[in-house]
């Protein structure tokens, strides 16, 4: 394959709503230096959700941590699918620990939760309780020479643009979540809620823009066809202006789109791969 | 800056579909409809104020009368901003489950897609149905958005079948109001168009299958006046 330079841009910004009653951004969104992988988390909010900014920031971290590991390693290209089917596993495991030891933090500094009407009567609950606390779902992407991992849970789009500038969505899409409801990498069996494809570059070319976004930027657009073409626009954008100029007028975008959409908190990622770039 | 077009067409504010679903029947008669046209009349203002300060929701209302069968008394939806009540008249028996089956029919996922908030169903009866409730209930909650709707109960008087009004709403955690008299009524009306409307304009995700309130936490509704002494229904 032909050495492609990739390049990750993106934005996260607080919502309109949430601008209007003094709540925090909830979403987050990470990616790597060293690697070509993103991800985008969006805390689900609530008060039985209140550290979900947290849990979301923690989320993306830690799954672009451990995409860098996976990217690292040398793993027989046979055996890529088999061994990224435990990521999920690796993902919720270490954002767990990582929201233990930030509930522990928080409690030893004296800032316990507000009561969020959740009794726990066992250790088993209490725990699920604190995870719940950092709910969030998760999007991520990681491509490499050979192939392109995709994994998500819960809500949110993970969207492909391939050289024909055809949008395609490697995973299926849950027609089943309305009404705000969403998987959690704070659920029981978290890491079953998991979609995750492998998609290997010697079957088909590899993409020209990968695009993880929060679904608060959907929601802004009457339909999912409407909101395809902000990511088809996007890519003429990064292709007439390129990376930093279009990095630069993000968040301004997000905001208008929020204040003039879904109200909602509004996080994009995008790698992408042009000759300009 | 550099003047760069925002990528993307027109924005769109989330639909939020509201249905009062109100009970014409004959025991209605006098007091008791009079008491709901002015109630919903009334409460047509502070509507649009909640409406006014929650500009990513897009409010549309319709409504279902229910007598002797449900027919819609506004099918095309109306943005809060142009809702006007026309008042409605009392007459026949209860045909609360051909009004839920009416309804049902909206709440096709083809009709009303994914992006919408949360539907607010308002059902306002004085009695019990004289028809099918439980193939009516049926229809409404076979419809993803039944499902997920905000389902608010106002029972009139000491006739009211809060039972049939508990099943309406489906979560044991929300309770059927329970108006005694006409203050009751605008207190309850007013809170549904103005309270839940706001509760319903911004909710947080829930996560799947631990719901068991519904998809939108409902805030306390007003205390009702003392039955045995302001007891006029």
């Amino acid at each position: 394959m032909a050495d492609i330079q990739w390049r990750t841009i993106g934005a996260s910004v607080k919502g309109a709503l949430h601008h209007r009653n003094g709540k925090p951004n909830q979403d987050a969104w990470a990616h790597s230096d060293s690697f070509h992988c993103m991800a985008v988390a969006d805390g689900h909010g609530s008060a039985k959700h209140q550290r979900s900014d947290i849990g979301a920031r923690l989320a993306a971290e830690i799954t672009v941590k451990l995409l860098e590991e996976f990217a690292n390693q040398p793993f027989d290209i046979r055996l890529i699918k088999e061994v990224s089917s435990y990521l999920p596993g690796k993902i919720v495991q270490g954002w767990r620990e990582a929201v233990v030891r930030d509930h522990q933090k928080l409690e030893l500094s004296g800032d316990p939760p507000q009561n969020s009407g959740e009794a726990s009567d066992t250790a088993e609950q209490n725990q699920a309780a604190i995870y719940s606390l950092y709910g969030t779902t998760l999007l991520a992407a990681l491509v490499t020479e050979d192939y392109a991992l995709y994994l998500q849970i819960g809500d949110g789009n993970l969207l492909v643009l391939n050289d024909a500038g055809k949008i395609e969505t490697p995973l299926p899409q849950n027609a089943t979540f309305i009404a705000n409801e969403t998987n959690s990498l704070s659920q029981a069996n978290a890491a079953h809620h998991f979609e995750q494809k492998v998609v290997f570059f010697d079957y088909q070319p590899p993409p020209v823009l990968i695009s993880l976004s929060t679904d608060g930027y959907i929601n802004s657009y009457p339909s999912p066809v409407e909101f395809e073409t902000v990511i088809k626009d996007i890519k003429q954008l990064l292709f007439k202006q390129g990376g930093e100029k279009v990095q630069a007028m993000l968040p301004d975008w997000l905001d208008e789109t929020s204040q003039q959409g879904s109200g909602d908190d509004i996080t994009i990622a995008l790698l992408y791969c042009f000759p300009d770039s | 800056m550099s003047g760069m077009k925002r990528p993307g067409g027109e924005l769109a504010s989330r639909p939020l579909h509201f249905f009062w679903l109100a009970d014409c029947s004959g025991s209605m008669y006098g007091e008791k409809i009079e008491s709901l046209n002015y109630a919903i009349r009334s409460a047509i203002k502070p509507m649009q104020d909640v409406a006014d300060d929650n500009p990513n929701a897009q409010v549309m209302i319709r409504a279902i009368t229910f007598s002797t069968g449900a027919q819609w008394h506004i099918a095309e939806p109306v943005r809060v901003e142009d809702f006007k009540w026309q008042d409605v008249d009392a007459d026949g028996v209860t045909s609360m489950g051909g009004a839920l089956k009416l309804v049902a029919e909206q709440l096709d996922v083809s009709l009303m897609p994914e992006r919408c908030l949360p539907p607010v169903l308002v059902m306002v009866t004085d009695g019990q149905p004289t028809d099918d409730f439980n193939a009516g209930l049926k229809s409404l909650m076979d419809k993803p958005w039944g499902k997920k709707a905000v389902r608010i109960a106002i029972g009139i008087g000491q006739d009211a079948d809060l039972d049939v009004l508990q099943k309406f709403i489906g979560h044991n955690e929300i309770k059927p109001l329970h108006a005694h008299n006409a203050e009751d009524l605008v207190n309850y009306i007013r809170w549904a168009s103005t309270v839940v409307l706001q509760a319903a304009s911004s909710p947080a995700s829930q996560v799947k299958d631990q719901v068991t309130s519904g998809v939108v936490p409902i805030p306390q509704a007003p205390e009702a006046s003392n039955p045995d002494v302001d007891d006029v229904w």
